[in-house]
Order: structure tokens, then C-alpha cells, then sequence
């Protein structure tokens, strides 16, 4: 661990503004994210996990504070966004390969999307005729095939099949040390594959835990809920073994 | 890992490689978005003219123009109107229509207003060369009498026409309205900018009202640039369209650097 955090929030506030007013969502957080680390953001819907994901993605800006950023940080590979859906795969994989400054790569870089992707002759079909499973596997190999230090991911995981999952863990699992990833998921299993600690975002505030398992702990008293776990079998509560929900699938 | 640890850019070399790519993905976005659109650039203009001189046939009002024949006048008109309603037009919704890719930080919607413009600019300026060409095959006089003229007023409404974009693009991504208050105001300006009408032959009374549209200062200049005997309205100036061109660029960009992260957020 380096002594400078890559990530940094101070004090940041972000409401946002309808038509009827706004509330704030985020009530002034304050955290630091360590160089390597990866960290699972939990909490319950509407906490504003994605909008805190936004902001570190650059896509928006806190009303109040600043967020700092000392390195490079992919987009959130999101299910929306970041496709144009009028347009094939391969054509948005070059338009990406090209803003990131990937001129002279771009063939190196569809071969890599593509191998990574898997989904076949679809890659030259509109991005509008993916399924989101499609979607998620391009957005992720895409982000993949960028050397970022961070990089962003917002339920892109959710609807990944076995194959993806296990292929976007040994994804990251390969480059720990050189990169680590910020996600928003609610399944603990894939959580718990990929990142160490976390982030839990309840009622505006952030509480940084070390652990991710602490982070899992605090977010399912809030929601008043004790997660199906058997006695201690394997260190760790919300190891998959331990989990009756997963051993049932 | 296939491509090399990336090194940092510079901003200049950043913007650059989003203008190309930006360029790039445009122009196939415009030709390929239906089987007609390459054939429509060119079968506007021509329909327009058809129809124009039909209808003046048909009122018999005869073809008069002080100094230049009917046709080729109509054509240059035209062809310089349309440059500046699609500049107007579709550099207005270039935001809206790249939202998606404003999750790439690289990427700022005044890029998209710029670029769709440039590629608007590049695809009128083709079609326009083509059309002069063509024109001139079939014996009509478009020969332009000075064509650096000619051509410094085309570079003015290419200005003009990004900077109604600029500022246009900002007020239609906040209030959808105001797209259809611009398509309610072209069809008057069309009117206005003396396309089909000869404004030489409206009272003076009037003309001083109507020189206070930039594009009829444009749409004069590059006519009488083209017909060396051609009698412009008075008092048309190039400073004056280069004037509303740099104000409302301006204007525009300052409205894109404060409502830059609405924009991008929304």
C-alpha cells in the first residue's frame, strides 16, 4: 500500500435537482481509497451508490467538496450508457480505442474484446439487438482491454452468466497489485471474489470498513435482515460456502 | 495486455484523437442512417429548385433578377442556405444525440456541436462544388467571377452557423421547446434571407429591417461575388455576418463551459 491514497473524498454533498426540489443524497462523505485496494460499495437502493460511482467516473460533480483522483480511472461500465445503440460492436470498440488514445492499436484491441466478449458474429450486429448480458460482456472487455488503475463497475456483473463471472474474476485476479476495481453489486458472492473492503452508504454518510465482510455486516443490520449463513464452517461469514442461498444454486 | 502501458497525453493530443474519432463516427452515423440520406443531399437542392422555378412559372412573375440569371442565382442561394440551416440544425442536437457518450470523460459536448458541424460543413461544401460543376456541364453561368470571395462568405456562414449551433445546442438540451421555436422561425427566414424572393424589388422601408438578418447579408455576398453584374441589396456587409458569427460562438461557448456538467450529467 502506497502512502498516497489514489482516491480521495472530501467532504462531498450531492443533491440533485428535480422539478419538486431535491434532497440531498450524499450528506458530506469522507474517504480514502488506497492504491490497490478494491472495494465493494453497498447499501440499499436509492443510497446513491451509482451517483457516488458517477462522480468518481467523472460523468458528474458534487454540489459541495471534491473528489481527488491521483490515477487513471476507467468509465462505470454500466448497463447504459457508453454505446451507441444504433451502431455495431465493433464500430463503438473503435471509437473507444480511439478517445483513449489507441490509434495504432485498435485491431489488437478488437482482437482482445472479442476474445474476451464471446458473443460471436453478434460483434458486428447494432449494439440495440444485444441482450444486457451481451452489453455487459462487451462494455467489460472493452474497459478490459485499457490499462486503468482503477476501474469502475456498476451492477455490470448482475447479469453476467457463470462463464463471464468467473472470466471477469481471473480478469482481475491477473492484475492484482497493478489495478483494482470499484463495484456496485448486491450479490455477495461476486463481491467477495473481487474486492477487500467497502464502502457502506447509509442514510448520506459513507463508512469506510476494511473489511468487506464488516461492510456486508453493517448494511444487513440496516436493512434489518440476517443473511443465511450456516454456523462458521470457513473463515469469513459470507464465504459462498457458508451461504445457504448459494450452495442452493 | 496487448497495447503498451498508456503514456499521458497531452490535452491538445487528447482533443485530437476525440475529434477524429468523434469525425469518424459521425460521418458514418450521417451516410449510413438511411438508404437515401448520400442521395438526399444532393435531391434537396435540386427539388428546391425545381419547385421554385415551377411556382414562379406558374404565378408568371417571369424571372428577373437585377443583374444575374434566375436559375443560377436561386441555385447559389440555395445551397448557401442550406449550408446554415443544417450547421443550425444539426449541430443543435449533436448533444442530445451523443449523450451516450459522455461517459467518457475525454469527451465534451462542445466536441460533439464542433465536429458534427465541421463534418455538416465538409458534406455542403462537396455537394456544393459538385452542384457548381454540374451546373456549369449543363450551360447555365455559375462560373464564380471571384471565387476567393465566394469563398471567404462560405467560411462566414460556416461561422455563423457553428455559432447558432454553439448557443442553440445549450437551450434545446435544457428546454426541448426550443427546437420547435427554431423550426417554426426557418421557414421566415428562408423567406427572409431573400433565397427566392429578390429583396432588391421590396421598398426601402423594408429592406432596412430585413438587413438586420445576418444570412441576407450572406446569401447577397456570395451572389454578388458569383455574377460580376450582380446589383446587391445595399448596405450588405461581411464584417456584419462575421459580427453575428464571433458573438454568437461567444456566446455559446460560454454558455457550454458553465452548464458543461449539467449537460454531461443529465
Amino acid at each position: 500500500m502506497s502512502a498516497e491514497p489514489v482516491i480521495e473524498a472530501r467532504n462531498v454533498w450531492k443533491r440533485y435537482h428535480g422539478p419538486f426540489g431535491g434532497d440531498w443524497v450524499l450528506k458530506g462523505l469522507n474517504f480514502t481509497i488506497p492504491r490497490g485496494i478494491s472495494v465493494g460499495i453497498v447499501g440499499k437502493n436509492g443510497a446513491g451508490k451509482s451517483t457516488l460511482l458517477r462522480m468518481i467516473g467523472g460523468m458528474d460533480a458534487p454540489d459541495k467538496g471534491e473528489i481527488i483522483e491521483r490515477c487513471r480511472i476507467s468509465w462505470p461500465i454500466g448497463l447504459s450508457g457508453g454505446f451507441q445503440p444504433s451502431m455495431t460492436g465493433r464500430q463503438n470498440v473503435k471509437f473507444v480505442s480511439r478517445i483513449q488514445g489507441g490509434n495504432k492499436y485498435v485491431d489488437d484491441i478488437i482482437e482482445e474484446v472479442q476474445a474476451f466478449a464471446e458473443i460471436g458474429k453478434a460483434f458486428d450486429k447494432p449494439i440495440a439487438t444485444y441482450s444486457s448480458g451481451m452489453k455487459a460482456r462487451l462494455a467489460f472487455g472493452l474497459s478490459l482491454a485499457f490499462d486503468f488503475d482503477v476501474y469502475l463497475s456498476d451492477e455490470a456483473t448482475a447479469v453476467g452468466d457463470v462463464t463471464f463471472k468467473n472470466k471477469a474474476t481471473q480478469a482481475f485476479q491477473d492484475r492484482i497489485g497493478r489495478s483494482s476495481l470499484i463495484m456496485v453489486s448486491h450479490q455477495v458472492k461476486i463481491l467477495r471474489d473481487l474486492c477487500q473492503s467497502g464502502i457502506f452508504l447509509h442514510e448520506g454518510k459513507a463508512i469506510w470498513y476494511d473489511k468487506l465482510d464488516d461492510a456486508l455486516d453493517a448494511y444487513y443490520e440496516s436493512i434489518g435482515q440476517t443473511p443465511n449463513y450456516n454456523e462458521k464452517q470457513k473463515p469469513g461469514r459470507y464465504d459462498p460456502e457458508n451461504l445457504i442461498d448459494n450452495k442452493r444454486t | 495486455m496487448s497495447i503498451p502501458k498508456a503514456k499521458p497525453r497531452s490535452p491538445w493530443l487528447v482533443t485530437w484523437h476525440v475529434y477524429t474519432a468523434l469525425f469518424m463516427r459521425e460521418f458514418i452515423a450521417r451516410l449510413t442512417q438511411d438508404r437515401f440520406a448520400p442521395v438526399w443531399l444532393f435531391l434537396e437542392p435540386i427539388l428546391h429548385v425545381v419547385l421554385l422555378v415551377a411556382v414562379r412559372d406558374l404565378i408568371g412573375r417571369g424571372r428577373i433578377v437585377p443583374g444575374a440569371e434566375f436559375i443560377p442565382w436561386l441555385v447559389i442561394g440555395l445551397l448557401t442556405y442550406f449550408l446554415f440551416r443544417s450547421l443550425w440544425n444539426r449541430g443543435m442536437t449533436a448533444i442530445n444525440g451523443n449523450k451516450a457518450l459522455f461517459c467518457y470523460r475525454q469527451v465534451h459536448p462542445t466536441d460533439t456541436v464542433i465536429i458534427r458541424c465541421a463534418m455538416e460543413a465538409k458534406l455542403h461544401s462537396v455537394v456544393t462544388l459538385i452542384m457548381i460543376t454540374v451546373f456549369v456541364m449543363l450551360g447555365f453561368d455559375m462560373v464564380p467571377a471571384d471565387p476567393l470571395g465566394a469563398i471567404e462568405v462560405w467560411l462566414a456562414v460556416i461561422l455563423l452557423g457553428l455559432g447558432m449551433a454553439m448557443s442553440f445546442s445549450v437551450l434545446v438540451t435544457f428546454f426541448p421547446e426550443a427546437a420547435k421555436i427554431v423550426a417554426l422561425v426557418s421557414l421566415p427566414l428562408y423567406l427572409l434571407s431573400g433565397v427566392m424572393i429578390p429583396i432588391q424589388l421590396m421598398p426601402h422601408g423594408i429592406q432596412e429591417y430585413l438587413l438586420y438578418n445576418p444570412m441576407l447579408h450572406a446569401i447577397e455576398l456570395i451572389r454578388g461575388s458569383f455574377f460580376s453584374t450582380y446589383h446587391m441589396v445595399r448596405d450588405v456587409e461581411l464584417s456584419y455576418v462575421y459580427e453575428w458569427g464571433v458573438c454568437t460562438l461567444l456566446l455559446g461557448l460560454a454558455l457550454q463551459v458553465r452548464y458543461k456538467m449539467r449537460m454531461v450529467s443529465s
